[in-house]
């Protein structure tokens, strides 16, 4: 099982670290808006110590080797302003799933694309995976387009399977493969 | 959670017995995954450690695990020999849905057993456990089962891309779906529906 030390990364406009537990508060602060967690399993009212279990979570040395979760820090402020999550990373068949979200001021700017395509990048070449996937629960349009624009490919929809907020809702399943993603880079599509 | 005790029952069809397994089945449920043509589609690793089947089956025994999901020992009445396997993993319980997995022993193939066994499921869940929907996720060369599930009415509604590796090969995993709602109907016409393995156009768009 590799093991790596936290990786950082970076983009033009973002630094990409490891969640450190001096994010406690930024992070709760914008996860306590409805808008950013409507669509994800992230618990609502979110509080401060639902952060700190979810640190218990991802960093035992169980789930250390199999997800990474990176901050996405905005460079200008140095704050952490969303993430990036990597869960159940899968050697064998050489996979991951990827999750993401972002404080509401900065929706609109491009920034999760160009956080996932950071991420994507890495899991491909330095961890040698062949295949990145994801889910969005139907509604959720802007992560669509997320995905759409970092190169995904629209694989399935699973009618009906979530039900949140008292709703039922589609799931759809997104995928990339890394030879897709080096034909969209070699064609100079903008990453 | 689900209540573990409701996660124990006993299905009983004509020709076969679905109880959860018992430890002494390990010889025989081991001496069939030591078939390849059984695991071929599945995930478990080929030759299956005897080992390795005893912890699965005395973990299919613990209440932690029986919180989330249900298994069955699948017996055949006539001899009553264990033939093969169910297993149901429920999602979280506000989704009211859960996938499904099958296994049966090679010499039992093509006699129904597995529609028996897989009908018996497919009600105890909808009929007595209320749930509204139930997915199975298939590899992508495994025609049988394809088969299987869409004789029970489910849909293709996606297509992993080159999901799983084994035996030296990339393959894809199809999703498949059942309302509850089209099960019914089903009921109501009493035969099953045939639908076409392609995904419909309309569940590719956003």
């Amino acid at each position: 099982m590799k093991t790596e030390k936290s990786p950082q990364l970076e983009t033009a406009r973002l630094i990409l670290r490891p969640y450190r537990m001096s994010d406690a508060t930024d992070i709760a602060r914008h996860l306590k808006d409805r808008a950013v967690t409507r669509y994800t399993y992230i618990p609502h009212p979110y509080m401060i110590g639902d952060f700190y279990q979810f640190m218990r979570r991802i960093r035992s040395p169980k789930a250390r080797a199999h997800n990474i979760v990176f901050a996405i820090v905005d460079k200008s402020s140095g704050k952490a302003i969303g993430a990036v999550g990597v869960h159940g990373i899968d050697f064998k068949n050489r996979k991951t799933e990827i999750g993401y979200w972002l404080a509401k001021s900065y929706w609109g700017k491009g920034i999760v694309v160009e956080a996932v395509n950071r991420v994507v990048e890495y899991l491909f070449l330095e961890r040698r995976l062949q295949r990145v996937f994801a889910r969005v629960w139907h509604p959720n349009t802007k992560s669509a387009r997320v995905l759409e624009k970092a190169g995904f490919t629209l694989e399935g929809r699973l009618r009906r399977d979530t039900f949140r907020n008292r709703r039922w809702m589609d799931v759809l399943l997104f995928g990339i493969l890394i030879e897709e993603w080096r034909h969209k880079r070699r064609s100079g599509t903008k990453l | 959670m689900t209540d573990y005790k409701l996660n124990r029952a006993d299905l009983i069809g004509e020709r076969v017995l679905l109880r959860p397994p018992l430890l002494r089945d390990v010889e025989e449920t081991a001496l069939h995954l030591e078939s390849r043509a059984v695991t071929r589609y599945m995930s478990m690793p080929h030759p299956y450690p005897f080992a390795q089947v005893k912890a699965h089956l005395r973990r299919a025994r613990s209440r932690k695990w029986l919180a989330a999901n249900m298994a069955f020992s699948v017996v055949h009445l006539q001899t009553g020999k264990v033939i093969g396997a169910v297993g149901v993993h429920f999602s979280a319980p506000a989704n009211r849905s859960a996938e499904l997995g099958c296994w049966l022993a090679r010499p039992y193939w093509g006699e129904g057993y597995t529609t028996e066994a897989m009908t018996l499921v497919i009600e105890h869940l909808f009929r007595h456990r209320k749930l509204q929907r139930l997915s199975a996720s298939i590899w992508s060369p495994n025609v049988r089962s394809i088969r299987l599930v869409e004789r029970f009415g489910f849909v293709a509604e996606g297509r992993l891309r080159r999901a799983v590796f084994k035996n030296r090969r990339w393959m894809d995993v199809l999703q498949f779906g059942l309302l509850r709602e089209e099960w019914l109907s089903i009921q109501k016409t009493r035969r099953s529906k045939p639908t076409g393995s392609a995904i419909p156009k309309k569940l590719l768009k956003l």
